[in-house]
Order: C-alpha cells, then structure tokens, then sequence
C-alpha cells in the first residue's frame, strides 16, 4: 500500500476528508454556521476579476478551510492557444487563495477563438494526447505547481478514438506529472452511455495519482428504451455511484472527496450530510483519526 | 480529415448552425444516434449561456417576458458568440441587441435599462480602489486648485438617459405595485453605479454633479469640470459637490 504513504504525505496534501462546493446562495449560510467539512471547492471562474464580494468572501473562508480550485473554462484541449488572460487571473488567484489542489477538465471549449463553455468531448487519439500533454506542461511551468486533470461526463464517443479514456488519463500522468481529479460519478455516466463497465475503468486508473474524487448527482432519461444519464449535478448522490465510490476508494486508497452540487441547490446541511457519508465510507475502510 | 482540429471545427460548426453531427463527425452510436448524443451538447452550450444572461439582466428579463426572453437570447447567442473562457464576460452587446429587435420597439427605455444592468455586472468584479490619496488635498494651496485631476473609484460608472431610468429599474426588482405606472416623461436620469464596498449603489446624480464627474473621469482639471458643470446647472455648488465625493469615496485620488 506504498501509494497511500505518497498521497498523504505530498506536499500540500490535506487530510482525506470530504469537503463540499461553495456556491453563492451558500455564503451566508457557510460564513455563518462554519460547517464540519473537510474542504471547500469553488469554481475558479468565479473568482477571476480584481475585487469584489466573491473574493472577499473566498478570503473569510479561506482562513478556515482547505481550499480546491476548480476550473471550468482553460480549453485544456483546444487547438487554440491557451487564453493567456485566463492563465494570468488563474495564477493571480492561486496566489490569493493558496489552494490545495488546482483542477480542470479533459475537454475542450474553444475553437478559432470561439469558446462553448461547455466542456466538449476530445477524440482520444495520439494527436490528442501529445497536444494535450503539451497543454498540461504549460500550464504547470506556468503555475509553478502540480495541475490535476478531471475525466469528464460524455455523451458522444467518435469512431476515431483509439485509446480508451483511463488508458489516455494514465498516459497523461506519466508524460506530464500531473494528478488526477476522479469523478466517480462522471464515470458512472459515460459507462451507461456507451455501455463499457464502470468497475474496468477504476481498475485501470493510476492509483497513487488521484489527489481529489468527485461525487455528483445525475439525471437518468430513457431514449427508444435505452437508459441515458445526462451530468446534472442537481440532486443527491445514485445508489450506484455510492457502489462505485466504495470500490475506488478500497483500490486507490482514502481520497479527499467533493460533493458537487450546481443547480437545484439544497440547503446547506444537506450538502454536509451528503459529504458525512462519504466520510463513513472512508472511516469503514481506513483508521484517519490521525 | 480527423485531425484534432478539424473534429473541434465541425463539431463548432454543428452546434452552431442547428445542423446535424452525422456526416460532420464520426460518432459511435451504439443503440442512440448521434443526433440524439450531440444534442444534449447543444442544449446544454444554449441552457448555459441563457442562463447566464438572465442573471446579467433581470430587469430586461422582466420587462419583456421570460419567453420573449428566451427567444432573444437563442438569437444573441448565434449572432454574438462567446469569445471568452469566462462566463462573467458573456452579453456586453445585449443592450443594442435587444433594443433593435423590432418585437421591443415599444419599449423605448429597453436598451438603458439594459446598459444599466451591464454597468452593475461590470462594478460587481471592477477592481478594489487603490488606497485612498486624498488627505493630502488640505495641503494643495487653494491657488493651484484649477489644476487639480482627480481618480474615480475603479468601480464607479457614469450613465445618463432620457428616461426616469431609476424608477423603470427598481420597478422590476421590488415587488411594486402592479398597478404603479411611471410617467415617462418624467425627465432625464443621471446616474452614478458604483460599488465602494460589497454592494453596489445607484445614486441619482444632479446635471452638473453629473456633469462634473465624467469631466473628472476624462481626466479633465478641476477648472473645466467646474466650468462645464456650471454651464449646464448654474446653482451647482461645485466645492460642497467635490467634497461630498470625496468623503464619500467615489474620488480616490487627486494628481497634478
């Protein structure tokens, strides 16, 4: 079990608790009431910009919790240049808030500098993966610190992909260093998609690598009697994916885990209740009172 | 033809044209067709940045209706697409956009209103002022006065219209009476936006208050802001305006 020494004693490395999304309608309620939680999460973009309310609050809480950042537009695999505005408010923020971990998605948004905003599927092919190998490097030496990648939900395979999604995240590792973000609901998702099993792509995740999980609710539709789970993130956590996440967590070891929450939003104890039982989970597995 | 570029520029062209994937790009089907894949791409890129657009501009929203509302924002979306990985900077050309569609043209207010609710978005993440500079002022002598420049707070923005802008906008956001009505030619609106602190204020500003601060803001020296504040409202006290200012921190700097 060397790999779980390495994930608890890399630097910046926080206990393996399980934090929550900070979103705005929860300020209030996270300033005032300081919930048990391991960490909190918050989406970078939100926080780009000179000044404000937002990042006056990221300060306040800052003080008391460990802090992810979590990116939503760096393009990772555009052809496009990467936006050098977004690299600089990007690493202006990593020095305000000190996070850590810094996160973004395999997927692309942009094309001949037109952006989606939407975090779009990659064609899985060695052209891909020396791009976004280069990509990744770039915004390390940027940084100046450890980027981890987060395997997206999809809802499209091209014909032309020629290497399966945990093999190309594994190769990323090796060439660039940098860490994984694993959404183990977002593997749940793709897995009924396109119909491969779950349980075969954890095996094949690097363990060792995996700095943060992500657990997220999802939405299920039915196209021509064919289940069709769609990335929602407005409800609690499926039964499956809590099957899922115990198996990551015996193979990989205890991970600090976020659950993710984006529209439809609880009240905040609900939230902290969701992240409690991925806590129990862990604590069944592993002794973290130290 | 595969190319890591041409994939990412046909699936562009795809989710924006409302064409089809198939024959652009080779999907694996398997059981759902491709069409029925890439379209939840396609409505989520649409819910994502009509949602967005709506939480710029509430009062427009309310103002023409949220169906209405919906219908502009599919057409803004294909004719302005978003050249930025941020979100927060998505519907600067809203205001022109919607007010010369010809279903508003009966709300001649519509593209203030919007203008207005842009400024507030832009304010909201303006950078925080600098330290304040402005104790030193008790030492300028009076005689080098004329000459004095002033900085605005980086989060203030100046706007005018001829309409009763203020009473339009609150209309929308408070639960007024719905019988209210708001003469329209109730006169012209000068309006200060600014966020000193977390909040962001509106504060009606006088014709020469107005005219004075973005004669300060263009950079212009204290003499010709007086003097084309006064031009325009004769009875401005112009040294208890600039005063008032700055105590009240919309000036945080002076130079010579």
């Amino acid at each position: 079990m060397q790999h779980l020494t390495q994930t608890r004693d890399a630097p910046g490395a926080i206990p393996a608790r399980t934090g929550v999304g900070l979103r705005a309608p929860h300020y209030e309620a996270v300033l005032g009431t300081r919930p048990r939680v391991g960490f909190l999460e918050v989406h970078s973009e939100n926080f780009f910009g000179d000044g404000g309310h937002a990042l006056d609050v990221l300060a306040q809480v800052r003080r008391d919790y460990p802090l992810s950042l979590h990116g939503v537009g760096l393009s990772l695999g555009s052809v496009d240049p990467l936006a050098e505005d977004h690299l600089r408010q990007l690493q202006a923020l990593c020095y305000r808030a000190e996070p850590f971990i810094v996160s973004d998605h395999l997927a692309w948004s942009s094309v001949d500098r037109q952006f989606f905003n939407d975090l779009l599927p990659l064609p899985y092919t060695t052209e891909a993966l020396d791009h976004v190998s280069a990509r990744i490097r770039q915004v390390q030496d940027r940084l100046g610190r450890q980027f981890a990648i987060e395997n997206p939900s999809s809802y499209l395979e091209y014909a032309h992909s020629t290497i399966a999604e945990p093999d190309f995240l594994r190769e990323l590792v090796l060439r660039t260093g940098c860490a994984l973000l694993l959404d183990v609901n977002n593997v749940y998702v793709s897995a009924i998609n396109h119909g491969f099993d779950p349980y075969h792509y954890l095996d094949a995740v690097p363990a060792g690598h995996v700095a943060e999980i992500h657990l997220a609710g999802h939405t299920r539709r039915e196209i021509d009697g064919l289940p069709f789970l769609i990335d929602t993130h407005d409800q609690p956590v499926a039964d499956a994916v809590w099957d899922l996440y115990n198996y990551a967590i015996r193979r990989l070891g205890p991970v600090p885990t976020l659950i993710e929450w984006d529209s439809a939003l609880p009240r905040l104890p609900t939230l902290v209740h969701e992240a409690r039982r991925a806590d129990c989970l862990q604590e069944n597995l592993y002794d973290l009172a130290a | 033809m595969t190319s890591l570029l041409n994939t990412q520029r046909a699936f562009a062209a795809a989710l924006q044209n409302d064409a089809g994937i198939t024959n652009r790009v080779p999907v694996r089907a398997h059981g759902i067709t491709a069409e029925q894949r890439f379209r939840v791409y396609r409505n989520n890129v649409i819910a994502a940045y009509t949602a967005t657009l709506s939480a710029t501009y509430p009062a427009v929203q309310a103002l023409v209706g949220e169906d209405f509302f919906d219908y502009a924002a599919r057409q803004y979306i294909r004719k302005h697409p978003s050249l930025s990985g941020d979100m927060n900077d998505y519907g600067d050309r809203v205001p022109h956009f919607i007010s010369g569609m010809v279903q508003t043209r009966h709300l001649p207010y519509l593209e203030d209103v919007a203008r207005l609710e842009w400024a507030m978005q832009e304010v909201a993440r303006a950078n925080e002022s600098a330290p304040f500079n402005t104790h030193g002022l008790t030492e300028v002598p009076p005689a080098r006065y004329p000459e004095l420049r002033f900085n605005l707070h980086p989060a203030a923005r100046l706007m005018v219209s001829p309409f009763p802008l203020l009473a339009i906008w609150r209309m929308q956001h408070t639960d007024a009476d719905a019988t209210a009505t708001i003469n329209l030619d109730a006169g012209e609106t000068r309006l200060l936006v600014i966020r000193r602190h977390h909040e962001i204020e509106l504060e009606p500003l006088s014709r020469g208050e107005y005219e004075m601060l973005s004669a300060l803001a263009a950079g212009d020296p204290f003499a010709a802001a007086a003097e084309s504040a006064l031009a325009l409202e004769p009875e401005f006290e112009i040294t208890v305006g600039i005063r008032d200012h700055v105590a009240r921190r919309t000036i945080v700097n002076f130079y010579f």
